[in-house]
């Protein structure tokens, strides 16, 4: 091993050390140095400075390095630019065009103090941001608003209270202003006023964090927000670098090939399968009372006065037309515990999620009191509302005040189409405040009905259908029966009425399906309508009530339990297609399930009759007990007659004469088996010349069974009494064999003898 | 009020049945029958149209039972009662139940004589040998009771010290289905006290036009000539207690009434005191066709008046629109009735 080589290249000790070349500033400019009395290094360079001034280490007033003029230009310009981009994350929350006002003067604004301020204390900065984020939202609200304070801090929790998207109100997006605002005069005045690299944008990601997380249940994708957030950040970091300009497009490059592998790598991280919802974990408002009169209070009040025009429905197929949803019941009166957020028009999806029928609706509102807004099965989207409001849970829609006559909207709902399998393998969901029923005498009388209704089915569905079936059937329609849902008027409608308007017949179903752990509740809503046109009119005395029970997957199913109403196609009106669909399901479900025996059981029976036969001939056989069974037969039917009436008339007691006697003229009279009749009831059922023999053989055959006997003391005259009675019964009994026959077709004489009875 | 001699008006009773039971029995029935059917008649002079349920009210009197009348207003419920007591020469007392009558007012008052020093006893119109309650789902439950007390007991106890009704004792009460408003219904176990509830109904068309004709001078209950004596029907009523019921028909009776609790269509079947009313009026309505013995068709005929309002319907059966009358006849419907004993 030779050290020679080294040792020629080797630096005496003593010599001063040769001074590292240093760049000065980002732009990797050589510039000439020398050391500092403080062991430092003093830069100097003509293009350092002011005026050809050195270039001082220590901070320049206000914190900030002096830097060439256009990487801190371009770098203001790109915390701007970071700022916007990560308020423009928040458009899975507010997808209109809206969201740029609350962004672009939020986001400039601070950049441009930020630069006009930079020699200027820290503290006028932000006095003036703070100006201009309160003018920002003159903008948003049209005016210089007093509550925009007050909305930043109760923003939050409308946000979280607000389905996605959401309405882009001032209250809302000035939460998004104040977000990338602060984003922007932090990031500004980070890299006016510092030496970081890339701290000035990491506010700036920080909203782009809390709009990932707000908008995680709202449309469209994060990617090109986060791609655009990567590739700024990594310009930033490059304009803050020390490296020569030749680093730029090359880490550029390489920032965008991370993007790239970002893009691919996101989707594959556990928690993109589930997103974190913070709306899960949001106080919801409580059940609001949302109309002083139920609409379900409201049905008989509706029927009463049917030609009302409520609204029109352009919609390309019949449906029916959900008005609310009420699911809780307190033994007096069905109400809604609807949570309902405000949305700015997408419906969150129902259970549901196989295949189902989109149906696309414009609802033009007539004379319909209240603020619900009808639409078909479960909304999906709904446009041309300004304060909606919806029920996640049921779908139901409310505006935020009752909308005038002409108001038009559309909704976009989907119609569930799950198959016959799907539906018997059905599961009610178990929750108790569905099933709840208050305890009572009229609790035990749904029980029982609902029991008896179902007659032994065991499947959820099929118990549904049968209950549907039994109401159906049990009770009628009439739209003058009295109103109300209590249980005492739902008592006096199944006990005594039988008469009642959908609402009895829903809310009656609704109750008994909860004691039989079906979780159910009542929806109000209307009948399609008359169509004209493809237009539906939908009249007060279209209202329907109907039920529905919560399954397992499949979600809310509707049941018709009204009677001839349901499907009614009175009045030249349209019946809902879901109804005939219900119809048909009920008859193929509610009616089968008794187990049948498969086709294999059968033939296994035949199969082993003939295996029980083989070495016989079984046409032979077949055909010798059959010419046996017949010969047996006909002997039977000519010899048994004969041989009981001579028994009868042959009996040795007088008294079992008479008794014979009618009972040979019961036989006679085809009434052999009615045990049940009486001697009148017998009587009483012939003609007159049967009848007339019939009486007085009937009132001696009940003297000798029914008078009290003689016992020993009888004479010989009352004896030869008795002996004429059975004679005079025989009598009678001949007479009305002989006018039976008279009477009797000579076919029926021969049916009845060969039927041997 | 003319004594009516009944005697003279006998109509020739011919039975079909053989001459060999004690002449006796047999000759008594066809009297009973004679009686039963001139009462009837004499009371049909009025009630135009409805033998049923004047035969009905009749067989109520001689078995010592109590009859409730429920129907509409002018169906002849009152004039019902007023000429069954205007044909018997016995002592008979109205009361129109009002929600202010109380107890005493039925039952009478003990005051005190201050001549005598003493408490007596002043009768209420209860003590008379027919009784009309008219509407008497007006008085409260509490005077509703007193009624029915006297009606069981057939006395009223005051101070310890009993005072009998008179025999017969018929308390004929009549009731209106439609106006309930402000009244008290009658609970089950009231109503099993009545011995038959029945509806008069309204008339057939040539009824009602006799009806029309015979006013203002036709018959009137007032001129009702009286055809029996108290003496009479307490005699007859003891002869129908003897008349005989073959060992089948009690098993008959009690089938029925036992059916009557198994029925799914019932939640309350007839109780004992059912049985037994059936059985005494189908004593009484086979001695009023002349019979000495009770035959099924007695049984079957008087099994809805006497039972069906001791029945309780189940739920599903008032679903269903079953009525007790309806429920009662199905079980009929399957009854075997008895075979030769």
């Amino acid at each position: 091993m030779t050290r020679a080589p080294l040792d020629t290249q080797h630096t005496p000790a003593t010599a001063p050390p040769a001074a590292p070349p240093r760049p000065a500033g980002h732009g990797g400019r050589q510039a000439s140095t020398r050391p500092t009395g403080r062991g430092g290094w003093q830069a100097s360079s003509r293009l350092t400075g002011r005026g050809g001034r050195e270039a001082s280490p220590s901070p320049a007033p206000g914190g900030g390095r002096r830097e060439p003029g256009w990487r801190w230009t371009a770098g203001l310009v790109v915390v701007a630019a970071v700022s916007g981009v990560a308020g423009w994350g928040f458009h899975r929350v507010f997808p209109g065009a809206e969201l740029l006002l609350a962004i672009v003067p939020a986001a400039l604004a601070p950049a441009a103090v930020a630069a006009l301020t930079r020699r200027r204390p820290l503290w006028l900065a932000l006095l003036l941001d703070v100006l201009l984020w309160l003018a920002g939202t003159v903008p948003l609200y049209g005016t210089l608003s007093p509550a925009v304070v007050k909305d930043v801090a109760d923003s939050w929790h409308a946000l979280l209270s607000t389905l996605l998207p959401a309405r882009p109100d001032p209250e809302l997006l000035v939460l998004v202003h104040t977000l990338v605002w602060a984003a922007a005069t932090i990031g500004a005045e980070t890299l006016t006023r510092t030496r970081t690299r890339i701290a000035a944008v990491l506010p700036a990601l920080a909203v782009h964090g809390l709009a990932l997380v707000l908008g995680v249940d709202g449309e469209g994708s994060n990617l090109p927000v986060a791609a655009a957030l990567f590739v700024l950040v990594a310009a930033l970091a490059l304009l803050r670098g020390d490296h020569s300009p030749l680093w730029l497009p090359a880490g550029l490059l390489a920032a965008s090939v991370l993007a790239a592998l970002a893009l691919v790598a996101a989707p594959l991280l556990p928690i993109a399968a589930r997103p974190y919802d913070p709306r899960e974990h949001a106080d919801l408002p409580p059940p609001a009372r949302v109309d002083s009169v139920s609409p379900l209070d409201r049905v008989s009040a509706w029927l009463q006065i049917p030609d009302r025009d409520l609204f029109t429905v352009k919609a390309d197929r019949p449906l029916n037309w959900r008005l609310a949803v009420l699911d809780r019941y307190d033994g007096v009166r069905w109400t809604s515990s609807a949570r309902f957020r405000p949305t700015g028009g997408r419906v969150p999806e129902g259970e549901w999620t196989g295949a189902a029928d989109v149906v696309r609706q414009r609802v033009t509102l007539g004379g319909l009191p209240g603020t619900w807004l009808p639409a078909a099965e479960r909304p999906e989207r709904v446009t041309g509302v300004r304060g909606l409001a919806v029920d996640p849970d049921s779908g139901s829609l409310l505006a935020a005040a009752r909308p005038p006559e002409g108001f038009a909207y559309e909704v976009t709902s989907r119609v569930p189409r799950p198959s016959k399998e799907e539906l018997l393998a059905a599961v009610p969901v178990r929750d108790p405040a569905l099933t709840d029923v208050p305890d009572g005498p009229q609790e035990r009388l749904l029980r029982e009905l609902a029991r008896q209704a179902v007659k032994g089915a065991q499947e959820p569905i099929r118990q549904a259908y049968r209950l549907q079936n039994y109401l159906r059937t049990t009770a009628g329609y009439d739209v003058t029966a009295p109103p109300g849902h209590s249980l005492k008027g739902l008592e006096f409608f199944l006990r005594t009425t039988h008469r009642g308007t959908s609402e009895q017949f829903a809310a009656a179903f609704a109750l008994m399906a909860r004691t039989l752990g079906l979780p159910s509740r009542v929806v109000v809503g209307f009948r399609p309508g008359q169509a004209a046109g493809g237009v539906y009119h939908v009249r007060s005395g279209h209202v329907m009530a109907w039920a529905e029970i919560k399954f397992a997957g499949l979600g809310w199913r509707p049941f018709y339990p009204t009677p001839g109403r349901s499907g009614a196609r009175d009045d030249h009106e349209v019946a809902s297609s879901a109804i005939e669909e219900s119809q048909e399901l009920a008859d193929e479900l509610a009616e089968g399930g008794a187990d049948r025996p498969g086709r294999s059981e059968p033939r296994a029976a035949e199969r082993g009759g003939q295996d029980e036969a083989a070495g016989v001939d079984p046409w032979a056989l077949a055909g010798a007990l059959a010419a046996g069974a017949a010969a047996a037969y006909a002997v039977a039917v000519a010899v048994v007659p004969w041989w009981r009436r001579r028994r009868r008339r042959r009996a040795p007691e007088p008294g079992q004469r008479v008794l014979g006697a009618w009972r040979q003229a019961c036989d006679d009279l085809g009434l052999r088996g009615e045990h049940a009749l009486t001697a009148a009831d017998v009587v009483s059922g012939q003609p007159e010349d049967i009848s007339v023999h019939l009486r007085p053989l009937g009132e001696i055959a009940n003297f000798v069974r029914y008078a009290p006997e003689t016992g020993t003391e009888a004479t010989v005259t009352e004896a030869a009494a008795v002996e004429a009675a059975a004679s005079e019964a025989w009598r009678h009994s001949d007479a009305v064999r002989r006018a039976a026959r008279a009477r009797t077709p000579l076919p029926a004489r021969l049916r009845d003898r060969l039927l041997l009875r | 009020m003319t004594q009516y001699n009944y005697q003279d008006q006998q109509p020739p009773y011919q039975s079909p049945l053989p001459q060999v039971q004690p002449q006796g029995q047999q000759q008594l029935a066809g009297q009973f029958a004679q009686r039963f059917q001139l009462l009837a008649g004499n009371i049909e002079r009025v009630i135009r149209g409805k033998h049923e349920a004047v035969e009905l009210a009749l067989i109520c009197l001689f078995s010592e039972g109590h009859l409730l009348v429920e129907d509409v207003p002018g169906t002849g419920k009152t004039t019902l009662a007023r000429a069954l007591a205007a044909s018997v020469d016995a002592e008979w007392r109205r009361v129109q139940f009002t929600p202010d009558l109380l107890p005493s007012d039925i039952t009478g008052v003990s005051i005190f004589n201050q001549a005598h020093q003493r408490f007596e006893f002043h009768h209420g119109p209860v003590f008379a040998n027919i009784v009309l309650a008219d509407e008497i789902n007006r008085a409260s439950p509490k005077t509703q009771a007193a009624l029915l007390e006297v009606m069981e007991e057939r006395r009223v106890t005051v101070d310890a010290e009993p005072h009998p009704v008179p025999r017969p004792f018929l308390v004929v009460a009549t009731q209106n289905p439609v106006d309930m408003e402000g009244t008290y219904p009658l609970p089950e176990a009231q109503l099993d006290r009545f011995l038959m509830k029945i509806s008069v109904g309204y008339p057939d068309h040539a009824s009602e036009v006799e009806v029309l004709k015979g006013m203002p001078t036709g018959p009137q209950v007032e001129r009702l000539p009286v055809v029996a004596r108290a003496s009479d029907v307490a005699g007859m009523i003891d002869f129908a207690a003897r008349i005989h019921v073959a060992d089948p028909v009690y098993d008959y009776i009690v089938a029925l009434c036992g059916a009557t609790r198994t029925s799914p269509h019932l939640r309350l079947g007839a109780s004992p005191r059912g049985s037994l009313a059936l059985l005494r009026a189908a004593r009484v309505k086979a001695a009023a066709a002349g019979r000495h013995y009770v035959v099924p068709e007695d049984v079957k005929a008087l099994a809805v008046p006497v039972l069906a309002h001791r029945l309780i319907l189940t739920p599903e059966a008032e679903l269903r629109e079953v009525t007790a009358a309806a429920a009662l006849g199905e079980i009929l419907a399957g009854m075997p009735v008895p075979q030769a004993a």
